[in-house]
This record gives structure tokens, C-alpha cells and sequence, in this order.
């Protein structure tokens, strides 16, 4: 980064925008520090283009082509977002005007059939001895193929498994990887992948002008899986695998998901402000008759109300229904991180300045324990 | 067991916004912490040391200022700390920071890697396994205790993600992201505060180490970031008032629950 000293007028604002203490004015003039981390924030706080960012040339990498996108098995079909990287990379795949490879470990005839029916153009299907659960076996299998195939994108659904395997497997093929991306796109030929950051509290575009394929995870419930009708050609390979990664899993077990938020259309979300059992049990009430399910932050989670598997946020599930009607929910960041994707958001919360509100299309301020039998008794009655 | 600690010197990061206006971060009040989720990580550490004795390294690559805040794992229980800090790894993205922290750790000995599972302030999650690949050793994410073995080159680590829960041999070095085990990290007592005042964190640069120019900082960086924006928030909520009837019917009507009932 540059500062073009004929432009700047020391007005400070760019010292004001940066979250390092990176950059300082002296003698009206703007100069890096040691701490400057190269984030870029300061560009766009500099209302005179003084600060630029010196551009690298970029490399011919003509060579690589086509969208290939992991399948990752679940308990007992494939992932979902697995299906929803298909529509993404469809819509990608109509600028670049290529190919969408979906890559499954040891398919099922099930698996094939869904991968044909969601948009791929090919489906490499690959046998092997893989030990259960071995991610670091399964990362040197795609590397290699990654290699030999050379795509240019390479998408992987940002699970705990997918975000375990794919740094993994940029590492070995050197090259970036942007995580938990929520939208994509294509500009000038390159990737652009916007996640995000802090928390939630800002959104990154970031891109990977030099290196191939360029990789992303992408989070689950962003994009709608949706059915194409076009041929599909499956291919069939036979991989050796490395017996000697280090790790074996000796036992394994699936959290038992009754709550399947992922799939819940209708929300509703318990925080620290429903503070009695009764209360608890209204929203389990009103989430029975919406045909949703209850949700919980992380407070009541670690107060032993509610199993883990409810928790969203930062440290617990990232959902997108519908409708998320949070009761008592403060709306603290590491929360809202969590349900960005909500259509619809209800806020019922006594403090008139939660922070909640911020993010609501609808604001009620009052006791859960008096709105909640209120929207139950009305909504039996209209029945 | 000799075990090394990565952490990450993060802004509380509830504190960052950007003001939309003028596109200019909001930093009333931004102080740094350690990464919450690396505290994870030196605490199970300190509990390895204090159940079966082990030496335990932090180390932390990031901007002069990290000092104070490295620091602070002295009065925890850890044996040394080390920043990692140079002009010419500034601006390094996950792949260059893994490479570059990866290159400090061969310098030193190593049983056991533990990181966060994943900083608050970028939340990638890569440079646990990364470093492991640069490294050339086994990585396992989101463990939340681990188990010694009769044999000291292997333990059982507890994996538990949203999804499954798995007990997972593994061959030891290798690097563990770690996530919340039962217990809550412990937090320093004044003695142990008082007794490690004088301690020094070691400060290291790309001087000290054999660095491929190519691979650190903003230029060894595949990505880079072109924007940074303020995600969208719903400025046209409705409020809806009276009493508590009223505000439950108007709800009703505005979202048509009456329509959703099953």
C-alpha cells in the first residue's frame, strides 16, 4: 500500500478508520506504521484516493478451468448445503461458461441420482478404502485430483468437516481459501467471495487473483438447492489410500438432532430474558402450533435449559428460516452471527434498547411471559 | 510433553463497527484481548501440565502492540511466550500466517500444537490445519479434551462438532484446534500475576528465522481482501405498541400467523 503524499491532506479520517493503529498523520501528512496489517480499511475511508493499493500483475492461469464442487456424506444422505454449492456454482459456471464437477467419496446410487438432479455437469465419483471419518486421507485424495484436474474454483460446504478438510487441502495445492463465504460471484474473471468477519459486524470481499483453484466454504442455508434437467456424465475412479495419516477414529456418534433447526422454517428463539420454566415451555407451545421448532443463545444453553444441538450463534448453529421470533434475546453479535439469514425477524424483549431491536423487522417490548399467552390464545381462537 | 500454544491478540470484538456514513470503523473503546477460543486452548494445556507435567510455549505472531497481551499467559501457568512480529510478514493472510508461524515453531520442540478453533476477529478457522500440512503432521479440529495412552506417542482426542461426537487416535506432534471442554478457563491469582511481572516475552523476527520471501506477508498472501463493508441492518422495524393483547394481535395480523398454524 501507498500513500500518494500529493493527494493527502492530513485530514485524519484514515488514522479514525483504522482498527490497528497502523496509520499516522504527521506533519498533515499520512504515514504507515509498524502496526499496519494491510487490511485496506483506510482506502475507503480516504475521501481524496491518497492511499492505494499497489495491484501485483496478474498470472495467466488460462489453463485452469471448470467449478468443482465437494459432495461431503452426512449421517445419511449427503449434506445439504453439499446440494446448495451446485446451484452457487451453476450460477458462477453461466458467466464463466464451464463446467460443474460435483467430487463424492464412495457414492450411494442415491447420492448420484441427487447430484444429477441439482445441476451437475459431471460427477467424479471416487472408490476407495477410506477409513471412517479420515479427513486427512480424503484431503489427499482431492489434492491430487485437484492437481491433476486443475478447475479453477473449488467450493466445499463450510460443516465442521468441510471447514476441517478444506484448509487442509489448500495447504497442500498452496493456494488461498476464504471462509464461510455467504454470497459469490464472478468479476473479471475472478472469484469474488464475501464472508463474514468480527463476528458478523462486517462483511470482507476478498479474491485469489494469483493462485489456483481459487477455494471457498460456503456456509449451509445461503443458497436454495434447485433441480436442472441436462445430461450428466459419471465418471468412475479407483484411489489408493494413505493408511498412515496418523489418526484412526475409534468410536463414533451422531448428536442426536430432534431439534433439526437447519430445516425449520419457523424459529423461535429463547434467551436469557424467558427466565422461568413456564415461560420455556410457552415457546415450545407456539413453536408446536407455527410448526417451527425452539431455539435457544448460548446462556440458557450453558445453564443446562436447552441441549446444545438448539444453540445458534457463533459457537453453536447458523440458520435461515423464515420466520425467527426471539424472546428475550438480547441480540448480542455472537447470537446474531448465527441467524443472518433469517427472512423475518420478531423481537419481544422488555428492554427497549436491546440491542435486538437493531436487527428486527418487528419490535415489541414487553415481557415474554405476557406477549407469549397473549399470540397463543388469539391465534387458538381464529381456529 | 513439551506443548506449544498459538494464540491470537483479537479486538473485543463487540466493539467493532463501521460507522455507515462515513465507512470508518467505530473503535470507541477497542481494546484487545486474547482470542476468546484460544483461552480454550492454554487452558487445556495448563490442565495437561498440571495432571501429567509438561512445558508449555504460547506463541503469537501479530503487531508490536500484542506484547502486553501475550504477556498476560505468564501469570496463567505458561513457561514462555514468544511474539512472532516483523514489518514483513504484516498484511499476511491465513496460508502466510500458517507458513509463517509454522516456520517458528520448527525452531522450537513440540509434542502437541493446540490453537482456538477459530479467532473472533476473522473466523476462518484454517491456520490450525494449515500449519499442520506445512508442518507435515496429522490435525484435528474441534476437540474438547484429550485422553494420554499407555503409549506417549499416541493420545485420544474427544472430537465434539454440532454434528457427532468422535474419539480419535492420533499420533503425536500434531495440532488440536480446541473448542470448550467442561470446565471454564481459570483466571490468573495476584501471586501468580505478581511472581511473573518480570517475565519476558521472547520477541522473534523474520531475522531469527529461514523464511521464503515469496510466502510471507501481504505479497506471499494467495488472498486479498478488496472490501470491507457494514452487512446490512434492518433499519425499517416496526414497533408495535399497546397493550399486551393489542400487540399480540397486531403480530398476528402483520405476519399472518393465524395462515402458519399447522
Amino acid at each position: 500500500m501507498k500513500i500518494i503524499k500529493d493527494k493527502c491532506k492530513g485530514c485524519n479520517l484514515c488514522v479514525k478508520s483504522c482498527p490497528s493503529h497502523g496509520i499516522v498523520v504527521v506533519d498533515k501528512i499520512a504515514s504507515f506504521t509498524d502496526n499496519c496489517t494491510y487490511c485496506g480499511i483506510c482506502i475507503s475511508s480516504c475521501p481524496f484516493d491518497a492511499i492505494i493499493k499497489i495491484e501485483k500483475e496478474r498470472l495467466d492461469l488460462s489453463a485452469y478451468k471448470g467449478i468443482y464442487v465437494f459432495a461431503e456424506k452426512g449421517q445419511f444422505d449427503l449434506q445439504a448445503v453439499s446440494i446448495e454449492l451446485l446451484s452457487i456454482a451453476k450460477d458462477l459456471s453461466k458467466d464463466l461458461e464451464c463446467e460443474v464437477t460435483s467430487i463424492v467419496f464412495n457414492p450411494s446410487e442415491n447420492d448420484i441420482n441427487q447430484l444429477k438432479t441439482y445441476g451437475s455437469d459431471k460427477i467424479i465419483a471416487i472408490f476407495a478404502d477410506l477409513d471412517k471419518d479420515n479427513l486427512l486421507q480424503q484431503a489427499i485424495i482431492l489434492s491430487d485430483l485437484v492437481k491433476n484436474n486443475m478447475p479453477e474454483i473449488f467450493l466445499i460446504g463450510a460443516t465442521a468437516d468441510g471447514r476441517s478438510l478444506a484448509p487442509r487441502v489448500a495447504a497442500k495445492l498452496n493456494t488461498g481459501l476464504t471462509a464461510d463465504c455467504t454470497e459469490l460471484s464472478i468479476f473479471d474473471g475472478i472469484l469474488v467471495q464475501t464472508r463474514p468477519a468480527y463476528g458478523g459486524n462486517l462483511m470482507a470481499q476478498i479474491v485469489c487473483p494469483n493462485t489456483r483453484p481459487q477455494m471457498a466454504t460456503v456456509r449451509p442455508g445461503v443458497f436454495r438447492a434447485i433441480k436442472y434437467e441436462q445430461p450428466c456424465e459419471v465418471i468412475n475412479l479407483n484411489y489408493e489410500v494413505d493408511k498412515n495419516t496418523g489418526i484412526k477414529v475409534l468410536d463414533r456418534s451422531f448428536v442426536k438432532n430432534e431439534a433439526e433447526l437447519e430445516n425449520s422454517e419457523v424459529i423461535i428463539g429463547a434467551g436469557r430474558g424467558v427466565n422461568s420454566k413456564e415461560s420455556l415451555d410457552l415457546l415450545f407451545e407456539l413453536a408446536d402450533a407455527l410448526g417451527g421448532t425452539v431455539a435457544a443463545s448460548r446462556p440458557l444453553v450453558d445453564a443446562n435449559w436447552l441441549e446444545y444441538d438448539r444453540q445458534i450463534g457463533q459457537t453453536g448453529k447458523t440458520v435461515s428460516p423464515r420466520l425467527y421470533i426471539a424472546c428475550g434475546i438480547s441480540g448480542a453479535i455472537q447470537h446474531m452471527a448465527g441467524v443472518g439469514g433469517a427472512e423475518t425477524i420478531v423481537a419481544i424483549n422488555s428492554d427497549p434498547d436491546a440491542p435486538i431491536f437493531n436487527f428486527a423487522d418487528y419490535a415489541i417490548v414487553g415481557e415474554v411471559s405476557e406477549i407469549l399467552p397473549e399470540i397463543l390464545s388469539q391465534i387458538k381462537k381464529d381456529n | 510433553m513439551k506443548i506449544v500454544v498459538c494464540i491470537k491478540a483479537v479486538p473485543a470484538s463487540t466493539e467493532v463497527r463501521l460507522n455507515p456514513e462515513t465507512n470508518t470503523l467505530i473503535r470507541s473503546g477497542i481494546e484487545n484481548i486474547i482470542n476468546p477460543f484460544d483461552n480454550y486452548a492454554l487452558d487445556l494445556a495448563l490442565r495437561i501440565k498440571e495432571k501429567h507435567g509438561a512445558h508449555i510455549t504460547v506463541i503469537s505472531m501479530g503487531i508490536p502492540d500484542a506484547k502486553d497481551i501475550i504477556h498476560h499467559v505468564y501469570s496463567l501457568g505458561a513457561d514462555k511466550a514468544i511474539l512472532l512480529t516483523d514489518r514483513l510478514l504484516a498484511g499476511a493472510d491465513t496460508l502466510a500466517t500458517s507458513y509463517s508461524l509454522a516456520s517458528a515453531i520448527k525452531t522450537l520442540e513440540y509434542d502437541l500444537i493446540l490453537c482456538g478453533k477459530q479467532s473472533t476477529d476473522g473466523d476462518t478457522a484454517q491456520v490450525g490445519p494449515e500449519m499442520a500440512e506445512i508442518l507435515d503432521i496429522p490435525h484435528l479440529t474441534y476437540i474438547s479434551k484429550i485422553k494420554m495412552t499407555e503409549d506417549p506417542q499416541y493420545i485420544i482426542s474427544h472430537r465434539r462438532t454440532t454434528e457427532k461426537t468422535q474419539f480419535i487416535y492420533t499420533r503425536l506432534p500434531a495440532v488440536l484446534t480446541v473448542v470448550k471442554g467442561d470446565t471454564l478457563p481459570q483466571l490468573p491469582t495476584l501471586k501468580s500475576y505478581l511472581n511473573t511481572l518480570n517475565n519476558e516475552v521472547e520477541i522473534l523476527t523474520t531475522k531469527n528465522l529461514e523464511l521464503d520471501d515469496e510466502r510471507i506477508g501481504l505479497s506471499g498472501s494467495p488472498t486479498q481482501v478488496v472490501k470491507v463493508f457494514t452487512p446490512k441492518v434492518h433499519k425499517d422495524k416496526t414497533i408495535i405498541e399497546g397493550t399486551a393483547s393489542e400487540k399480540a394481535s397486531q403480530l398476528i395480523k402483520l405476519l399472518n400467523l393465524g395462515g402458519l398454524q399447522k
